[in-house]
């Protein structure tokens, strides 16, 4: 019987190493030189309604890119909205995308001669013909009208993505944020498209996140960390990008663009007046 | 202010540690009279050594709490604390070494040159407890475990770590039981 417990214990520890805390690898890429995208396309220019393509073109027309928030329809066409909800023209819920056909959409997406809803692809025809060389990034908005299909539609969601950059030759000026590890993981083996991982401040877990779902970068929300160039470089010696939002404030701007990350995402259409000159 | 943070040098023991035993055996001592209770001492990967208390609800059903600590081994200062619900099988009567499986929650700190973090941690373990004496068992404890964090704290900008989500975790303790008689 001893031996059986001297056995037990052996096999418990060998169960796992003593180490409780995971460092990650070094795998060192250069930054890439400081874009600025309009949050939602117009930032919070009151002329435009924020995920549409009239908003895309105004950000586009502005900055380096735009920043949209992506919604999945029951046809399995992306739309651009930053709720999971279709609204009518009062602001009442008429049902959720996922669950409504894009005719069914369609109907509600003109309000006083406004359009309201649009198509990813609209605004991807867009740019391929008038602005090729900006970026775009898809803010992955989580479906939550069908939270037991999650991960089927993220996968949609996807697939979709990889579908429209391939159409429209979007190589290399597509970003996605997302928090969904089946979106991520299905993206995982596409190089053309920035999958980034989002992290609401803690920039420690967002590099674990990243190399978990095989991020190539962190999307961190501003304000909870200290972020300065040593903690950008950090994140760039893992291997790894980072998009920062949401920056409007010039005191903000200035410390952020000193930090030198790969992108920045901003509501300020004058954010480019707060750049620091160099010296 | 949490004790927690009190903790700089990884080389000696703070004194809060031994007020924390010292008060930890006046209220034990308390207990011995109490029926069902057991002390506690053991080591476990995330547990750390630690000393507790366990009150046995039954013969197959019991409740445990713990604190333990790494004594500032391996370059870091390291707390834990925790409890857990245990149920140990007493069938087949003919096995010595009787299974069962323990649930629970731990919470401990790690805090280093590099970080202190603070973590949230659920074990899942199966457990098989051997009859040492009649009143002391010892209990081998092997599973997973899920940590969510509360808190990262960098102290650089050179390297950087996260605790696993999901670990494996081992632990080994022993029980003395007071009331040998008791089941």
């Amino acid at each position: 019987m001893s031996n059986k417990i001297v056995i037990l214990v052996l096999l418990i520890f060998l169960f796992g190493n003593c180490e409780k805390i995971k460092y990650s690898v070094d795998n060192p890429i250069a930054g890439l030189p400081t874009s600025v995208l309009m949050h939602r396309g117009c930032g919070d220019n009151p002329d435009f309604i924020p995920n549409t393509l009239a908003a895309a073109q105004f950000g586009l027309s502005k900055l380096d890119g735009i920043e949209l928030d992506i919604q999945i329809s029951k046809d399995g066409t992306l739309w651009l909205d930053h709720d999971n909800e279709v609204r009518d023209c009062d602001g009442n819920i008429i049902g959720c995308f996922q669950e409504m056909t894009d005719d069914e959409i369609l109907m509600y997406g003109v309000c006083n001669d406004t359009v309201k809803y649009n198509t990813v692809e609209s605004v991807f025809e867009l740019m391929s013909t008038k602005y090729p060389e900006s970026i775009i990034s898809l803010d992955v908005k989580g479906q939550y009208c069908e939270i037991l299909n999650t991960s089927e539609v993220m996968t949609q969601m996807a697939d979709e993505i990889a579908r429209l950059v391939i159409k429209y030759k979007m190589y290399n000026k597509v970003l996605v944020e997302s928090s969904s590890l089946a979106f991520m993981d299905e993206l995982s083996t596409q190089k053309s498209i920035g999958q980034c991982i989002i992290s609401l401040g803690d920039i420690d877990k967002g590099i674990a996140d990243a190399a978990v779902t095989k991020a190539r970068g962190v999307s961190l929300k501003y304000g909870q960390e200290e972020l300065n160039a040593d903690v950008v470089s950090l994140i760039h010696k893992k291997g790894y990008g980072l998009i920062v939002w949401v920056i409007n404030e010039p005191d903000d701007i200035v410390d952020v663009w000193n930090s030198k990350p790969d992108f920045i995402e901003t509501d300020n259409a004058e954010f480019k007046k707060y750049i620091p000159t160099s010296k | 202010m949490n004790i927690f943070l009190k903790i700089k040098n990884k080389n000696r023991q703070h004194p809060t540690f031994w007020g924390v035993v010292v008060l930890f055996m006046l209220v034990t001592s308390n207990l011995y009279a109490q029926k069902g209770f057991s002390l506690t001492a053991g080591w476990g990967k995330y547990e750390l050594t630690n000393i507790g208390v366990q009150w046995n609800c039954s013969s197959n059903y019991s409740l445990s709490a713990f604190a333990g600590s790494n004594f500032g081994l391996n370059n870091n200062t390291s707390w834990s604390a925790g409890m857990s619900f245990n149920h140990v099988f007493r069938k087949p009567e003919n096995w010595i070494v009787k299974p069962g499986y323990s649930l629970g929650t731990v919470f401990w700190t790690y805090n280093d040159d590099l970080y202190l973090f603070k973590t949230m941690s659920f074990p899942l373990m199966a457990l098989l407890e051997y009859p040492v004496t009649s009143f002391l068992k010892v209990r081998a404890e092997g599973g997973i475990i899920f940590s969510a964090v509360m808190q990262s704290d960098r102290k650089q900008n050179v390297t950087a770590g996260y605790p696993k989500r999901v670990d494996g975790n081992f632990a080994i303790k022993l029980i003395y039981k007071f009331n040998r008689n008791e089941q």
